[in-house]
């Protein structure tokens, strides 16, 4: 894994018991064993459910020979909407009160997770979001459009939220149980759950709050943003999508 | 309207008239649809039995010639069925994540309950006891 730094805030037990981590994942059977292995290790109580979305390698057979429930989906669907089935099933479990969303594909350090659990646990944050962008520089290269779409994501929250977020698209996350309730709803934003869904959880009165998190870049390089069409495409999307919450929750801005 | 294009427009709509009939029978088109391309397709007898009243229209909307005119009307209402057939789409896109996500859950919940009723020797954990059987 990436050298992330080793800081580990002390997390009751209790409180991994009551935590599900969901990873979603497709084609991930070069990265899934490690990360399911590395989390069951660190973190024995908690619960690893992996979103297998369509995968036509052996993301299943790893995932679950490594110790996590794997849900399947018959086809492939896409992240968000694996992140929902991720969400779907932490609601029905017995006992979690808490959601932690990494990435498949090894980008995000496990090891983070107590990290993220903090805020919530302590401080009474909502939403916690592993941030690239605070404590340093990001600890890999990001390429200068996505750069710029950040920034640009980043001001127009902060414009439309009344708060601060550094790392608008971070997709690694701990949730508290009443944000993952309003995430299995059906206008659930699922195609490209980014910027638009903080608004959503900041219109809707969620305090957010995010700590340092060294990344590093996919393996393989994958990305779901990776050509000029699919940014700009996503570029056009997002500000539509932006426009819908804002549209549907007007008049509620909360400076958490 | 010359007779050489009445004819091809008449020949014309009545292929396309026997090809949406064959695909509804068939159970290949919803009988809604089928409707709906029966609609469009009457535009071609229409404007052979019309076209008087074509040429009239078009006049009065400010076009040369006639065949615009329909070309504008063809492009609007081909435009409004696209439209309508994404939110449908969209519609039937939901239904196929909702249902994906169903036997996804369903699936681990089987997978959950079988192992279940393996470790508890084949019987059904939940079921009656041994004493409880009549």
């Amino acid at each position: 894994m990436s050298s992330a730094p080793q800081v580990r805030p002390s997390i009751p037990p209790d409180v991994f018991r009551r935590t599900i981590v969901i990873i979603p994942a497709y084609n991930e059977a070069g990265n899934i064993a490690a990360i399911v292995s590395g989390i069951r290790s660190d973190y024995p109580e908690a619960r690893v459910v992996v979103i297998d979305d369509g995968s036509s390698d052996r993301t299943r057979e790893f995932a679950q020979r490594a110790g996590a429930v794997v849900l399947s989906h018959p086809t492939n669907l896409g992240y968000g909407v694996a992140l929902q089935t991720g969400y779907k099933y932490a609601l029905n479990a017995r006992s979690c009160d808490y959601v932690v969303q990494i990435d498949g594909d090894g980008q995000h350090d496990y090891r983070e997770i107590p990290r993220l659990l903090e805020p919530i646990v302590r401080r009474g944050a909502d939403i916690v979001i592993g941030s690239r962008f605070i404590d340093g520089r990001p600890s890999y290269r990001i390429g200068l459009r996505r750069k710029w779409g950040i920034f640009f994501f980043r001001v127009l929250y902060r414009a439309l939220a009344g708060n601060k977020v550094n790392d608008v698209t971070s997709g690694m996350k701990a949730l508290r149980k009443s944000v993952v309730e309003k995430c299995i709803r059906d206008d659930f934003p699922y195609h490209y759950p980014d910027t638009n869904v903080l608004l959503l959880h900041s219109r809707n009165g969620f305090r957010i709050a995010e700590v340092p998190s060294a990344m590093r870049e996919n393996r393989e390089r994958k990305s779901m943003h990776g050509s000029v069409r699919r940014q700009l495409f996503y570029f056009i999307w997002m500000l539509l999508a932006i426009w819908t919450v804002r549209a549907k929750t007007k008049g509620r801005r909360h400076a958490s | 309207m010359p007779l050489k294009q009445a004819i091809l427009l008449g020949v014309v709509f009545v292929v396309l008239f026997l090809w949406i009939l064959r695909m509804a029978l068939g159970n290949r088109l919803r009988e809604s649809h089928a409707v709906l391309w029966i609609v469009v397709a009457l535009a071609m007898p229409f404007s052979i039995l019309l076209y008087p009243l074509l040429v009239k229209v078009s006049g009065f909307a400010g076009f040369m010639a006639p065949v615009n005119f329909s070309f504008l009307m063809a492009f609007i209402v081909l435009f409004v069925i696209c439209l309508n057939f994404s939110a449908l789409s969209s519609e039937l896109e939901r239904s196929i994540k909702n249902a994906s996500q169903k036997i996804a859950l369903l699936e681990e919940e089987v997978r959950r309950l079988k192992g279940r009723v393996e470790e508890a020797g084949g019987r059904d954990p939940d079921g009656p006891t041994e004493a409880e059987r009549p």
